[in-house]
This record gives C-alpha cells, sequence and structure tokens, in this order.
C-alpha cells in the first residue's frame, strides 16, 4: 500500500539525510564468485551456482571502460543472477583499471592474449570444449575481433550487447575525433593512459541537464527507498569509469573512428587484418532504441556484416544500461537473451536446444538471417 | 505506483500521479535539454571545445614545464618527477611481462593456464 503523505514526508526525510550524507550504500556486485584464472588486470571469475544445467558456458567480455557491476548490479537487479536462475554457467572475464604498464596494450594484447587465455581456462574450470562468448559494449568489439581473427577458438555462438560498430554514428564523442578536431594524444595522459575523469566528462556532456533532471528526480522519489538504492547504485556505476590503455585509444581513433572499420568489415589487425565475414558461428547482436551511448544507428550493421547463416537482431525498447539493469532488462531483454543462447547451446547430456527465440515481443523487433 | 529499481523515474498509470511541481519543471527542461544537445553536436561547439581542449592541455604541459624548472633549481621533486618515476616502473613492469610471456610459451605452447591459475572467492556469504 502507498504510504500516506505524511508517511511519505517522514521517509523522505530520513531517506534524505543517508542519502545527501552519502551513506546510502547499495549492495552492488553481490553474487557469490570465484578467481578461476587472472593475468595482469584480466581477471576470469566464475559466478556460483548449484543450477549449472546448461552448456556449454558463457563467457562475458566486459568492457574496458567501465565497471562489470552493472551486469550483477543488485540482489534483485542482476542480468548475472538472470541467467544462474536460468541454468546457464556464467563465467565474467573482468578488466582492473589499467596501470601504466597497461599502457601499450593493443587491441592484439586482449585479443590474442587474454581472450583465448581466458576461454582455455574457461574450458578447463567447466570441462566443456566450447563456450558462448558475449561482450557488452566495447567487450562486444573485442569479442568481434576474436571470432573474426582466431577461428582456432572453442566458439560455440556469439553474442553482442550495444556494441558499437559504426562509429560516424556514434554522435559527439566520436565526432570529436573524426577529421583530427581531437587526436588520440590529446586525452592521453603523462602515464600513456586515458584518465576515468576525461572518459566522465565525455559521458556526461551527452545530456547536459541530466545531473539537475537527477536531482529533481531524487527529490521527488527520496520516499522510495527502493528507488533510492537503485538510483544511487545506477548513478554511482555511471561516473565510475576505468582508465583506458593509449595504445588501444589510438587504435580506436584511427582505425575504428577515422577509417570506421567495424562498418566496412575489415578491421587492422596485428600484421593482418580482421574480416567480420569470417565470423561463421550463430550470432545475436542486440541494440537499443533509446540507447544515447551506442546509438541503435551505430551497433545496426552487424548482422549483415558477418558471415554467419545464422544471425540475428534483436532491437529493445530501453537504453544503453536498461538493456542489462532496469525494468526493462527484467521484462524483456534478459529472457530474450537468454532464450537465445538457450536454443543455441544443449542440457547438461543431451542435444542442442531447438531455436526458441524468434517470436516478437511489445514493441520490440527482431530479425533472423538463416 | 510501481518503483523502477534502475533510477530512472517511477512508472505511472496515468497523469494524474504527476505532481504539478514536476510537471511544470518537465515542461521547462526538456526544450532546454533538446536544444542544448543539438547545440553539442553542432560543428562550432564542437570546434570550439576542441580548441579550448588543445590549449589547456598546452598551457598545463607549460605549467608544468616550468614548475619542473623551478622546483628543480630548489632541489625539490615535482608531480611530473613522480609520473617519471611511474612510467620507469612500468616500462619494468611490461619488461616483465614480456619475459613471462616468452617464458611460459617457450615451457608450454598452450593456452597461458598454469602459472596464472589462482584461486579467490568473492561475496561467498551473500547468497
Amino acid at each position: 500500500m502507498a504510504p500516506s503523505l505524511l508517511e511519505r514526508q517522514l521517509l523522505r526525510f530520513q531517506n534524505g539525510l543517508t542519502y545527501y550524507a552519502g551513506l546510502t550504500r547499495p549492495p552492488i556486485g553481490r553474487s557469490p564468485r570465484d578467481l578461476v584464472w587472472e593475468r595482469d588486470q584480466a581477471k576470469l571469475w566464475r559466478y556460483c551456482s548449484a543450477r549449472r544445467r546448461i552448456e556449454p558456458p558463457i563467457v562475458i567480455v566486459h568492457s574496458l571502460i567501465s565497471k562489470s557491476y552493472i551486469l550483477d548490479l543488485l540482489p534483485n537487479n542482476s542480468m548475472v543472477g538472470f541467467l544462474i536462475d536460468q541454468g546457464f554457467d556464467v563465467f565474467m572475464l573482468d578488466w582492473e583499471p589499467a596501470t601504466p604498464a597497461d599502457a601499450e596494450n593493443t587491441l592484439e594484447t586482449y585479443v590474442d592474449l587474454y581472450l583465448p587465455a581466458a576461454i582455455a581456462a574457461t574450458c578447463a574450470e567447466s570441462g566443456a570444449d566450447e563456450v558462448t562468448l558475449m561482450g557488452y559494449c566495447y567487450g562486444g568489439v573485442l569479442a568481434l575481433l576474436l571470432a573474426a581473427a582466431r577461428p582456432d577458438q572453442p566458439l560455440r555462438s556469439l553474442v553482442t550487447l550495444t556494441t558499437p560498430c559504426d562509429y560516424s554514428q556514434m554522435g559527439f564523442m566520436s565526432q570529436m575525433f573524426v577529421d583530427g578536431r581531437l587526436d588520440a594524444e590529446d586525452v592521453i595522459d603523462e602515464t600513456g593512459l586515458v584518465p576515468a575523469t576525461v572518459l566522465d566528462q565525455g559521458f556526461q556532456s551527452l545530456k547536459p541537464t541530466d545531473p539537475i533532471v537527477q536531482q529533481v528526480n531524487v527529490w521527488q522519489n527520496l520516499w522510495n527507498e527502493s528507488w533510492l538504492t537503485g538510483f544511487v547504485a545506477m548513478n554511482q556505476w555511471a561516473r565510475d569509469q576505468n582508465p583506458f590503455p593509449g595504445a588501444t585509444f589510438r587504435q580506436t581513433v584511427d582505425s575504428l573512428i577515422r577509417e570506421n572499420a567495424l562498418r566496412h568489415g575489415v578491421v587492422p589487425f596485428g600484421s593482418g587484418e580482421a574480416r567480420l565475414s569470417d565470423i561463421t558461428i550463430p550470432f545475436l547482436n542486440v541494440f537499443c532504441r533509446r540507447d544515447e551511448i551506442v546509438p541503435p544507428r551505430a551497433a545496426e550493421p552487424l548482422v549483415k556484416l558477418v558471415g554467419s547463416r545464422d544471425a540475428s537482431e534483436v532491437c529493445l525498447e530501453s537504453g544503453h544500461v536498461g538493456l542489462v539493469a532496469g525494468r526493462q532488462a527484467d521484462k524483456v531483454s534478459r529472457p530474450r537473451i537468454a532464450d537465445w543462447i538457450r536454443s543455441h547451446s544443449r542440457e547438461a547430456g543431451g542435444p542442442p536446444s531447438g531455436p526458441s527465440a524468434q517470436g516478437n515481443g511489445g514493441q520490440q523487433s527482431q530479425s533472423t538471417r538463416r | 505506483m510501481e518503483m523502477p529499481q534502475d533510477g530512472s523515474r517511477p512508472a505511472t498509470k496515468d497523469g494524474k500521479s504527476t505532481p504539478v511541481w514536476r510537471a511544470t519543471f518537465d515542461a521547462f527542461e526538456r526544450p532546454i535539454a533538446d536544444a542544448s544537445e543539438s547545440w553539442l553536436q553542432s560543428e562550432t561547439f564542437m570546434d570550439g571545445l576542441a580548441l579550448v581542449l588543445k590549449l589547456q592541455r598546452r598551457a598545463n604541459r607549460e605549467l608544468r614545464r616550468g614548475l619542473r624548472i623551478w622546483f628543480g633549481a630548489w632541489n625539490l621533486s615535482t608531480g611530473s618527477d613522480v609520473e617519471r618515476l611511474e612510467n620507469q616502473i612500468a616500462n619494468l613492469e611490461r619488461q616483465v611481462r614480456q619475459l613471462r610471456l616468452e617464458l611460459e610459451r617457450s615451457s608450454d605452447p598452450g593456452p597461458l593456464l598454469a602459472s596464472t591459475a589462482r584461486r579467490r572467492s568473492a561475496n561467498r556469504d551473500s547468497r
């Protein structure tokens, strides 16, 4: 039952004290997990579950930019928790904040060194002979490059979540680097990293009035403790960026932004190139209509660029974060993603399940190419 | 009224539950937000911002150079000395990483597992 006006004011006062004193501490990233492999800043976590019944395991490749707890935000609002409850064996390849020693890490370092080793560790730990690879945001770029450049990798299927492809559609942040307005060197600091504050300022400037709107939202909903917990958790994540390795950033600017290499399907990689058309495993691309960071136009082309005969896309009515955390995530995106992966997996000890994620629901759209 | 867990605005089944003050705020904020976002995407703004950032970086570099010379004259260390040390340590760490990699590859051409596997648990008591 909704509280009365007086109760609301009392709750507002009580919650306001803890919120403005900075004492609201949401329980973020609490799913139990084991560290099964690590190398430098790369960490591979396996989430604990007594319900594992679907093979192969899922390896989530997180973005280099943000913190991975967005995928395990709150106990009742967790992408990882949802997948575990569905019976998946979930691994997370996470990145500790880059240090100056990581400044010279290139895309090849991540794709040729860390990812294959993490996948091998996943197989060794779970006893599986292949994995489902899922990349979130920039982690999707790494996953795509791995699938394209390393056909030797034991990948059952590939899922990209809000992964940028057409950088000419990425708006303000990439436009600043097009045509030499800014060079990568203009934002790389003396230690060879792009500071987290620069990335934070870039993201914050996408919606200049948001800080004011957020405070108004807080005032309006201050009485509601669960809303406030969700807000603080989300807000904490939104301002919590990782420094970005300078060498990878130079490649991102030169190849991905200026040459728009992913959009053309051919990315300079190592001494050769990675061709998206070489990706032949089942592929799902998930993007969001209201995404401000990776607009749908930037993520959409992927499904046509990969060589998979079984390539699908799902466009959801949410924002960049709403895809994995929030009401839309709980009701629509998590079930859709889980259904697709399940349809490309098998029950432990059984044959692969049949396709089950082809229907459209609500305002979402999905297309499949077979 | 259903409350979302993601910090977004609460869902309302009809417009009546939106307070008047909030509706008034939104009426002012939305056009301002639209205009500011369009301005942000304009060539003029992006060119100006790029220029400001470049000038800021240049000024910062010159300031640091001046401070280094001035502090150096008094035999005092500055932030850039610390950064230089940090970079030297980072270089050493990179060399160690490279050597370790070569050693692992020469002893076992397979995936780089054995020397890096280490088990640690987190949040065990929360479920």
